[in-house]
């Protein structure tokens, strides 16, 4: 009689337990229902309410960013490299790293690969332009400059969107000139004095070596190179 | 009588040979003056004298950004134009492709460019000798004709 009444007892507090039917993914986080106090946010006050139960990302834009993970080749792609599927551990690496990317750099446009390793020695990723991807090799993963190397592969994106115009405003501030050469083709003459050596591969390069720099170290980007900094402070803030 | 004969044939040949006039874009104007197999005075003539003289031929350079390029005339060496290019946009080709169609052969190709990779639309009507590619640095599309 006693056993009857302390299992009748016990299934009535088991079922009497809030019981929350809510999952969360593995890049988020379960926050409980709550009261949230009256607070200002955005210059206009928020009178207290209830808060249901959520899920919330762990790492800003991840619940945007997870779905730009893909695990398989792009397709026509010219180099000889094998690409391979993401694992857990490397996109919560690139999470931790994009929530603290500038806005600027606009990673919700991109889509992201992997591949095992870059034809180009040691070279950590790539970007495919038309198609807005970038490609992520087996060395970035164990780089310390992560965000630094993301925002130079936006940076060959944001090329594109300088337009035209931008583009030329671009060649005439850091010394690019267009040329024929013998074979009566055109091509691009880089500036004497280069930001970095391989800068000299192409302008977009450079852009991107130029973007780099101006993230990576604004104040001594500023004092070497006034006027480009302008152009990209314009631009990229 | 004759005097509408002759104004009736003028009117039928303007409707069937298309030719450039000084209000045509550029690119059209080297179009069809790439056709009669011009000299370098007749090219001078028509884009004007401030040129920049490269090896065979000259170059135009836009006023506004002395460091790009409009386009470029080469010549061979009886004087004749041999080679000519010029760099537009999309619209501008879209729009020479209806102004003067030519049975262009067209392809999209991926290409690495420097340290990134993208796709390069390119284009051939080998009946006139002109091709055109995406330059990607400019944004641009290099349309070139070439005996």
């Amino acid at each position: 009689m006693q056993l009857n009444k302390f299992v009748t007892l016990l299934s009535i507090s088991f079922f009497s337990l809030p019981i929350s039917a809510l999952e969360c993914q593995w890049w988020q986080t379960k926050v409980k229902a709550h009261a949230v106090q009256k607070h200002q946010r955005e210059g206009n006050t928020v009178s207290k309410h209830p808060r249901q139960e959520h899920c919330r990302e762990k790492w800003k834009g991840a619940d945007i960013y997870i779905k730009q993970f893909k695990n398989v080749p792009i397709e026509g792609w010219p180099h000889k490299e094998t690409f391979k599927t993401w694992t857990g551990p490397e996109i919560e690496t690139l999470l931790k790293v994009f929530a603290s990317a500038p806005d600027w750099a606009g990673l919700s446009n991109y889509e992201f690969y992997r591949a095992l390793k870059s034809d180009v020695v040691s070279n950590p990723a790539r970007s495919e332009i038309t198609y807005k991807s970038i490609i992520l090799y087996d060395s970035f993963f164990s780089r310390n400059d992560k965000l630094t190397i993301i925002v130079h592969e936006s940076a060959h994106h944001l090329y594109r969107s300088l337009g035209p115009a931008g583009i030329n405003e671009f060649t005439n501030l850091s010394g690019w000139q267009l040329e024929t050469n013998q074979k009566r083709q055109v091509f691009e003459r880089p500036p004497e004095r280069l930001i970095k050596p391989d800068s000299a591969i192409s302008k977009e390069e450079d852009f991107a070596n130029h973007l780099e720099e101006f993230y990576r170290s604004s104040n001594s980007y500023q004092k070497s190179n006034p006027t480009l900094y302008k152009f990209m402070n314009g631009r990229f803030k | 009588m004759m005097k509408f004969t002759f104004g009736l044939l003028f009117f039928i040949s303007a409707c069937t040979i298309p030719t450039a006039t000084p209000k045509d874009k550029k690119y059209v104007q080297m179009y069809d003056l790439w056709k009669l197999n011009p000299s370098r005075e007749d090219v001078l003539n028509a884009f004007g004298t401030t040129f920049e003289a490269k090896g065979d031929g000259v170059i135009y350079r836009p006023s506004q950004h002395k460091s790009s390029i409009d386009s470029g005339h080469f010549f061979g060496p009886t004087g004749l134009l041999e080679e000519q290019f010029i760099l537009i946009s999309k619209t501008d080709l879209e729009n020479l492709k209806q102004q003067r169609p030519c049975p262009w052969r067209e392809k999209s190709e991926m290409k690495s460019i420097g340290h990134s990779v993208q796709v390069i639309e390119s284009g051939v009507c080998a009946s006139i000798g002109i091709s055109y590619e995406y330059f990607p640095s400019m944004l641009l599309y290099e349309v070139r004709w070439k005996k």
